[in-house]
């Protein structure tokens, strides 16, 4: 633990971010630190395919790497990618790296007209993840304020792993109207499931976080048909949320479009120019990021690591809408000292 | 003055480019009957209508659904020049040299691989697709198997990169890394990424990894 980092950071935290997401200068910027199941098992030392079989491990795993990161890390029921796929119909298994996926099963675009909307208390994961909800729930240690969204991940990623990404490219041009019910049907699936986490944990502060990173191997005009209406529609749904969208390839092309989608925190690839997307989007979107998780994070030092924070505050801290994070999720192996030094960088920023 | 032939070549190449499969395909076919040899068709129009949809991503022209469906397309058009002996897997027999390709152990991401195979086809080589999630064991046995001058790895997380270091040190350990060249690509895999990993080459995009292959091979 860095004895630079105050006990009370993660409230303080807290309010600069609430601050820099509406667009004021907080005295110091906020950190997001964005982890998922690799690293959070990796740091207890259990397999990955035992952090989402057991929700107790996958709790504790949680739990544990909030604690070491002063509370400033997500607790909730993560199902990878895995979720929204298998509710549709798809066969889960488990990848060498002990990942659950999904194998495409939409082999003749007239499957698309069997598939149907899922029922969240039945079908795939859906059921198993409301039942990690109810256990995080029942065991949030007394005093610890944890906050759930509701995550889904995106009709343009969960279209791809159902058809085969390659196949789903190629019906954009091929075959429009078939891609066009897809992506409805995977739309209106994370509606449901987005429902289905609110009536489980009520109300949020954090909002609804949709994650979509094939968004951005479509063309602007692609997006602009086929996606932009289905993003309208999710957040829509939640007028009262914080709309977070994660998307860590490179989305430099349709980053107005987002914007206009009505995202209001972007969690930004590595790869966006974090100036030029501000100047694009910044008096809309909130951009979270960009720190290369792998070659700066992991395999720089602390000095390269204070280094690259320091000049990526300077650049996009005025004014707000700016929170320090890695471009992508924080990778198995990155040294705590490296994460401690990002942390540190925003506590001693002047 | 130029031929009906080189003008037909001259459309095809447009229309892959321009992504229409079935102006193209009939192109093809009307350049095939026209006597026009296939070799010609490949050089001419395929590989060099990838060639310019590869600088076109490159410079932002163009995006990752389009260089998919390009490679669609050129996929229908060797389909018509070449009927009987191009399958998904890339089983042509060209003599031109030889690719076993497969994305890493732990990654089931096979959009970047299945691109840069169509261009790899176009550029006249035999490929070997062994999918995705390949063990490095699988590799080597496909490499001895096939003769493959080439090994092309790829990888999209960057969590695989290991399994990507490991693959080329199982074909060190067998003895056969000086007769095979290894050629690496994917999102997280830069040049010092590839130098890091034991690679030889390291692919930018899909058209950079086919140019790079067709030099590894020393043509």
């Amino acid at each position: 633990m860095s004895s630079l980092v105050r006990k009370d950071f993660a409230q303080i935290n807290r309010e600069r971010m609430l601050k820099a997401i509406a667009h004021q200068e907080p005295d110091r910027p906020p950190v997001a630190l964005m982890v998922n199941a690799p690293y959070f098992s990796s740091y207890v030392n259990i397999s990955i395919k035992d952090y989402y079989d057991d929700p107790k491990k996958m709790f504790e795993a949680q739990l544990a790497v909030r604690k070491r990161f002063y509370n400033l890390t997500p607790v909730w029921a993560d199902g990878g990618v895995a979720v929204e796929p298998s509710a549709l119909g798809g066969e889960i298994y488990w990848d060498t790296a002990g990942n659950p996926q999904v194998r495409p099963f939409i082999n003749d675009l007239e499957d698309i007209d069997r598939l149907e909307v899922p029922d969240p208390k039945r079908d795939g994961w859906m059921p198993k993840q409301l039942a990690t909800y109810d256990f995080m729930l029942k065991n949030v240690e007394r005093g610890v304020k944890v906050d759930f969204g509701y995550m889904v991940i995106g009709p343009v990623t969960i279209a791809g792993m159902i058809r085969g990404m390659g196949k789903f490219m190629v019906d954009l041009f091929k075959n429009p109207d078939a891609a066009r019910k897809l992506l409805r049907i995977c739309s209106d699936t994370d509606k449901v499931w987005a429902k289905a986490q609110e009536n489980m944990v009520g109300e949020t502060e954090y909002g609804v976080f949709v994650a979509d990173d094939a968004a951005s191997f479509l063309t602007p005009k692609q997006f602009k048909n086929f996606v932009l209406p289905l993003y309208k529609e999710i957040y829509g749904m939640f007028p009262k949320c914080r709309r977070w969208y994660h998307n860590d390839m490179n989305s430099t092309h349709i980053l107005e479009l987002l914007a206009e989608a009505g995202v209001e925190v972007f969690h930004i690839g590595y790869d966006v120019d974090m100036i030029s997307a501000k100047s694009k989007i910044g008096d809309r979107v909130s951009l979270l990021g960009n720190i290369p998780p792998l070659e700066v994070l992991k395999i720089g030092t602390v000095q390269t690591v204070k280094e690259a924070c320091t000049t990526l505050i300077q650049n996009m801290s005025e004014e707000g809408g700016f929170i320090l994070s890695t471009g992508g999720f924080i990778n198995t192996g990155t040294p705590t000292e490296n994460i401690d030094a990002m942390i540190e960088t925003v506590a001693n920023h002047t | 003055m130029r031929s009906n032939k080189d003008s037909i070549l001259e459309s095809l190449r447009n229309c892959i480019v321009n992504l229409m499969s079935e102006d193209a395909c009939r192109l093809a076919r009307q350049a095939k009957d026209a006597g026009t040899p296939t070799e010609l068709i490949l050089t001419e129009s395929v590989s060099a209508a990838l060639e310019e949809v590869g600088r076109k991503y490159e410079q932002q022209e163009y995006f990752l659904s389009e260089l998919v469906m390009a490679g669609e397309v050129a996929n229908d058009v060797l389909k018509e020049i070449l009927p009987a002996t191009t399958g998904e897997k890339g089983t042509r027999s060209s003599g031109k040299g030889k690719v076993v390709i497969g994305t890493v152990q732990g990654d089931l991401h096979d959009l970047g691989k299945n691109i840069v195979i169509n261009f790899l086809l176009a550029s006249g080589l035999d490929v070997v697709d062994l999918g995705v999630d390949v063990p490095p064991g699988r590799f080597l046995e496909e490499v001895r198997k096939n003769n493959a001058q080439i090994m092309g790895l790829s990888c999209l997380l960057t969590t695989c990169l290991p399994a990507m270091k490991e693959t080329i040190a199982t074909l060190e350990k067998s003895g056969l890394r000086s007769s095979v060249k290894v050629i690496v690509g994917g999102r997280p895999v830069t040049e010092s990424v590839a130098k890091e990993v034991g690679a030889d080459a390291c692919g930018r995009d899909a058209a950079d990894g086919a140019r790079k292959t067709v030099n590894l091979l020393g043509r």
